[in-house]
C-alpha cells in the first residue's frame, strides 16, 4: 500500500564515522509522504532532522553514509543510486530550500537566472521558454515587479524575497516533494507568516507534498498535515497533526509542548525538560530520553523501546483530559469520526467530491473497532501502521501495484487520497507505556 | 552592598531607574561627501524602565532594539538626547566617572557561542569583571566564582573548562552569571533565548526569573519572540523602524492591542494549536522599508491598512489610554 505515497522512507539509518567512533544520526526513521500533504519533523538541534533530508536528497558528505534503510520515490528506490542519475532527480522531481537562503544562491549570478538554470538542466526548453517560466514562478511565489527581480543580485533582496525565489527555484519543475528545511527560521515573524502561506497555497494548487523540518511547534501548528517528533536520532511521536496537539502522548514531546510559554496565559513559571539532549556516541543503552524523562521506569534504562500505537492509557493524562477506556467501541468510533469532520474538512477544500467522503467514513469507523482487539502478533510491517492494513487494505486490492508516476498520483489524489487507511502516520508513540496498543514497527 | 538591602528600598515600585528623553541613534551609512546616507536606528524615543521591572523591547529585525538596548547603557553613544539614571545624566559623564555606574549596569548577549572568549576558561570568564572591579585576591575571587556557578546551575567540576566543552544553554548561564557578578541593578537582556532549544530555553527563562527575584533585578529584555516576552516582562514596548509603536502593560497589550503593527505582529505568530489556524488571519504584506530611507510621517504607513494620508505628512505623538501609550493617529479601539 505504499505505492500512494510519493515518498517512504523506511528504516533509513544514516552514520557518520568519525575519530570518535560511529555517530548515528540518523537511526531507523521512518516516513511516509502522500501526494499533496505537509510533512512536519520537529526536534531539537541534534536530533537528526536535517540528515534524514540530507540523505534523502543524497546530500550527505564524508564521513556520513546511509547504512541501511530505502527510500523510494514514487515506487522507484533512490536510495543508491549513482551521482548522475541522482542528479536528474534533485531539482526536478525532489528539491530541498534551506534554512539561510542568502547562503543558498550564488551571490555572482542574477536570481532570475539561477531559477532559469534549474529548468534548463532538467527539461528540454530554449531560453526564452525557460525564463517565460522563471517570470511565471516568481508571480505565482509573490514576487514583485518579476522582471526587474529577473535581474537582481541575492543581496539586493530582502531576507523574504529571497527565500521566494529559493521557494520558486524549488518549484519550477514542479518536484513530486519539496524538503523544506527551517524555511522561516532566519526570517521575522511577519515574513514568517507570508511565506507559511505561500507554501501552503502551492501545496495545495500544484499537488506538492512537503516535508517541513523545524524546531518551532507553533509551524508545525499551523500548516502541517501530519507530524514526526524525533530525538536523539529517532522518531518518538509520529501522529496527525490535530492528534498530536490534542492528546500528545511521549513524554517528551509533552514535555515539548508545555515548555513553550504560552500567548494566553500568564504562568509564574516553565514547565522544563532538566538536562541536555545526549550526546549520540554515548547514548543510554535503553530508551535514549530515559536520562530525562520524568516518568522513566527500570526498564527504560535497558531496554529499548518499539513504536507503539498510541492507545489512551487508563491513568489520568498529563493534560488533563478525560481518559478513555481503551477498549470501549464507542470511544474509538466517537474518536474515528472527530478525525474524519477534520478530514473532510480538509477534503472539501482540495475540491473532492462529498459522496466518496461519505463511503470512506463508514469505512473508517469500521476499521476503527476493529482495530481495538487487535492482536499484536499482526502487525504491520516497518511503520507502515498496522492500523492501515486493517482499515483499508481490502480497499486497496483494486490498484495495480506496479504502475508507477503521474498515473498512480493521479488516483491517488482522486480516489485514495483523503482515505484514512493511506495515513502515513497512524499515531505511534516510542514509549513503553503503550506498549499494550501492538508495536508499529519492526 | 547586599541584595537583601537592595530588595528593601525596592519594595516602591514605579521608580524610574533608567529613563530615555528624545534618543536618537544614526549611522553613517557611506554614500557621498556631499550626499551622505544615514540609518536612522532609533529615532527620538522616550522612554522609561521602572525599578524591578521587565521591560520587553519587541519588533523584527532592523527595528532597532538592540541598538536601543545598547545606547541605554552608553555601549553606543547616543546621536543625540539625554539618558538619566537614578536621575543623573550619562550622557557626556566622563569615563571615571562612569565607571562607577557602569558595574551596576550589565548586559547578556544573544549568541552564547560569540560571547565568550574560547581562550578564556570558566573562572577566568566569570572572574573577569570582577578583577576589572578590584578584587584583586585569589582566594577570595575563586569564592565569589563558585558561587555564582551554583547560582546559575554549573556544576562546580566545570571551575576550568573552556566554553567550546559546553553546551549553548550552558555557555548561556556562563554569560548570566557574568553579567550579575558586579551586582547589577539593571540587565539588558538582548536576545538571551533566541539561540537556545524549546527545552534548553525554558530553563534559561526560569533562571532569569528566579534570579530577578532574588536580587531585586531590572530587566530590559530585548526580543523578537512575543511569546517569550509575555512570560517574562510585566510591561512591553513595541518598536518599528526605529519609533516605539506602543508601550503598555503586558497583559493588557497582548488582549488589546492598540497599535495596527501590534496586532499584526500578534496575529503572524505560528501559535501551537493546530485548530486556531483555520481562523483566516490578517497578514501583514509587504517588506520592512529600509531605515536608510525611511517613509515619511508615521513610518508604518506603508504597510498599515488603515493609513490616512495624515499618516504620510505627519509622524504621530504620542497618545495616552490609561496607563498605555500609543503612537498612532488612529489606534485602534
Amino acid at each position: 500500500m505504499s505505492e500512494a505515497m510519493v515518498l517512504d522512507i523506511k528504516n533509513l539509518q544514516s552514520h557518520f564515522f568519525t575519530a570518535k567512533g560511529e555517530v548515528p544520526a540518523v537511526d531507523g526513521v521512518s516516513i511516509q509522504v502522500p501526494p499533496g500533504k505537509i510533512i512536519g519533523i520537529v526536534g531539537e538541534s541534534g536530533c537528526g532532522k536535517s540528515m534524514t533530508a540530507m540523505s534523502v536528497m543524497g546530500l550527505l558528505r564524508y564521513p556520513g553514509r546511509v547504512v541501511g534503510g530505502s527510500i523510494t520515490l514514487e515506487g522507484r528506490d533512490i536510495t543508491h543510486l549513482s551521482p548522475r542519475e541522482l542528479s536528474q532527480v534533485r531539482g526536478n522531481e525532489i528539491s530541498m530550500i534551506f534554512q539561510e537562503p542568502m547562503t543558498s544562491l550564488n551571490p555572482v549570478y542574477p536570481v532570475g537566472k539561477q531559477v532559469r538554470e534549474a529548468i534548463l538542466l532538467h527539461q528540454k526548453v530554449s531560453k526564452a521558454e525557460a525564463k517565460a517560466r522563471v517570470l511565471d514562478i516568481f508571480r505565482s511565489v509573490g514576487i514583485p515587479e518579476p522582471e526587474k527581480r529577473y535581474y537582481s543580485y541575492p543581496h539586493q533582496l530582502s531576507g523574504g524575497l529571497r527565500q521566494r525565489v529559493m521557494i520558486g527555484m524549488a518549484m519550477v519543475c514542479r518536484p513530486k516533494v519539496m524538503i523544506a528545511d527551517e524555511p522561516t527560521t532566519a526570517l521575522d515573524v511577519t515574513i514568517e507568516a507570508q511565506i507559511l502561506r505561500l507554501m501552503k497555497k502551492l501545496c495545495e494548487e500544484q499537488g506538492t507534498s512537503i516535508i517541513l523540518i523545524t524546531h518551532n511547534m507553533g509551524v508545525v501548528a499551523e500548516v502541517c498535515d501530519y507530524v514526526y517528533v524525533m530525538y536523539a536520532g529517532k522518531v518518538m511521536e509520529q501522529a496527525e497533526t490535530f492528534a498530536l496537539f490534542e492528546r500528545p502522548s511521549h513524554p517528551y514531546t509533552q514535555g515539548l509542548l508545555k515548555s513553550i510559554p504560552k500567548l494566553d496565559e500568564k504562568a509564574e513559571r516553565l514547565y522544563t525538560i532538566e538536562g541536555v539532549v545526549p550526546n549520540l556516541l554515548h547514548l543510554p543503552k535503553g530508551c535514549s530520553f530515559c536520562t530525562r524523562c520524568d516518568q522513566a521506569q527500570e526498564r527504560c534504562f535497558v531496554e529499548k523501546p518499539g513504536l507503539y500505537e498510541a492507545v489512551r492509557l487508563n491513568e489520568p493524562e498529563v493534560g488533563g483530559r478525560e481518559s478513555v477506556e481503551l477498549n470501549e467501541p464507542a470511544a474509538g468510533v466517537r474518536e474515528s469520526v472527530g478525525l474524519n469532520e477534520m478530514a473532510t474538512g480538509s477534503r472539501k477544500r482540495a475540491g473532492l467530491d462529498e459522496s466518496a467522503a461519505g463511503s470512506q467514513e463508514s469505512a473508517d469507523m469500521q476499521g476503527m473497532a476493529g482495530g481495538g482487539s487487535r492482536k499484536p502478533g499482526e502487525c504491520g510491517h516497518a511503520g507502515d501502521g498496522e492500523d492501515s492494513q486493517g482499515r483499508a487494505g481490502q480497499e486497496k486490492e483494486g490498484q495495480e501495484p506496479g504502475s508507477q508516476g503521474r498515473e498512480v498520483r493521479e488516483k491517488a489524489e482522486t480516489h485514495t487520497r483523503r482515505d484514512s487507511g493511506q495515513e502515513p502516520a497512524s499515531h505511534g508513540v516510542r514509549c513503553f507505556r503503550y506498549e499494550s496498543g501492538g508495536q508499529l514497527d519492526e | 552592598m547586599n541584595s537583601g538591602e537592595r530588595n528593601m528600598d525596592r519594595t516602591e515600585k514605579n521608580v524610574a531607574l533608567l529613563e530615555a528623553r528624545h534618543l536618537v541613534k544614526e549611522f553613517p551609512a557611506g554614500g557621498t561627501r556631499r550626499n551622505p546616507q544615514v540609518v536612522y536606528a532609533v529615532t527620538d524615543v522616550n522612554l522609561e524602565i521602572l525599578e524591578g521591572e521587565t521591560l520587553a523591547l519587541v519588533g523584527e529585525s532592523g527595528c532597532g532594539k538592540s541598538t536601543l538596548g545598547r545606547v541605554l547603557i552608553r555601549l553606543l553613544e547616543p546621536t543625540a538626547g539625554e539618558i538619566l539614571y537614578r536621575g543623573r545624566s550619562i550622557v557626556g559623564m566622563k569615563e571615571t566617572e562612569f565607571a562607577g555606574l557602569r558595574r551596576e549596569m550589565q548586559i547578556i548577549f544573544q549568541d552564547p557561542y560569540a560571547s565568550l572568549n574560547p581562550r578564556m576558561n570558566v573562572k577566568e570568564i566569570i572572574g573577569e569583571p570582577l578583577l576589572t572591579y578590584g578584587m584583586k585576591d585569589k582566594k577570595e575571587r575563586e569564592t565569589r566564582v563558585r558561587e555564582l556557578m551554583q547560582e546559575v546551575g554549573i556544576a562546580q567540576e566545570f571551575y576550568n573548562r573552556y566554553p567550546h566543552q559546553f553546551s549553548g544553554g550552558q555557555r548561556q548561564r556562563i554569560g548570566i552569571a557574568r553579567a550579575i557578578a558586579l551586582n547589577p541593578r539593571l540587565i539588558i537582556c538582548d536576545e538571551p533565548v533566541s539561540a537556545l532549544d524549546v527545552s534548553i530555553q525554558s530553563q534559561v527563562l526560569n533562571l532569569l526569573k528566579d534570579l530577578q527575584e532574588r536580587y531585586g533585578l531590572t530587566y530590559l529584555f530585548i526580543s523578537h519572540d512575543l511569546s517569550v516576552v509575555k512570560f517574562i516582562a510585566d510591561r512591553v514596548c513595541v518598536m518599528f523602524l526605529g519609533m516605539i509603536c506602543e508601550i503598555g502593560e503586558t497583559g493588557a497589550l497582548y488582549a488589546k492591542p492598540l497599535h495596527p503593527y501590534t496586532r499584526f505582529l500578534l496575529n503572524a505568530i505560528p501559535k501551537a494549536d493546530p485548530r486556531l489556524r483555520s481562523q483566516e488571519k490578517e497578514l501583514l504584506s509587504g517588506e520592512i522599508p529600509s531605515p536608510v530611507d525611511p517613509p515619511s510621517g508615521c513610518r508604518f504607513h506603508t504597510r498599515c491598512p488603515y493609513a490616512k494620508d495624515i499618516c504620510r505628512q505627519k509622524a504621530p505623538g504620542c497618545r495616552k489610554v490609561g496607563e498605555r501609550q500609543v503612537f498612532c493617529h488612529f489606534p485602534l479601539g
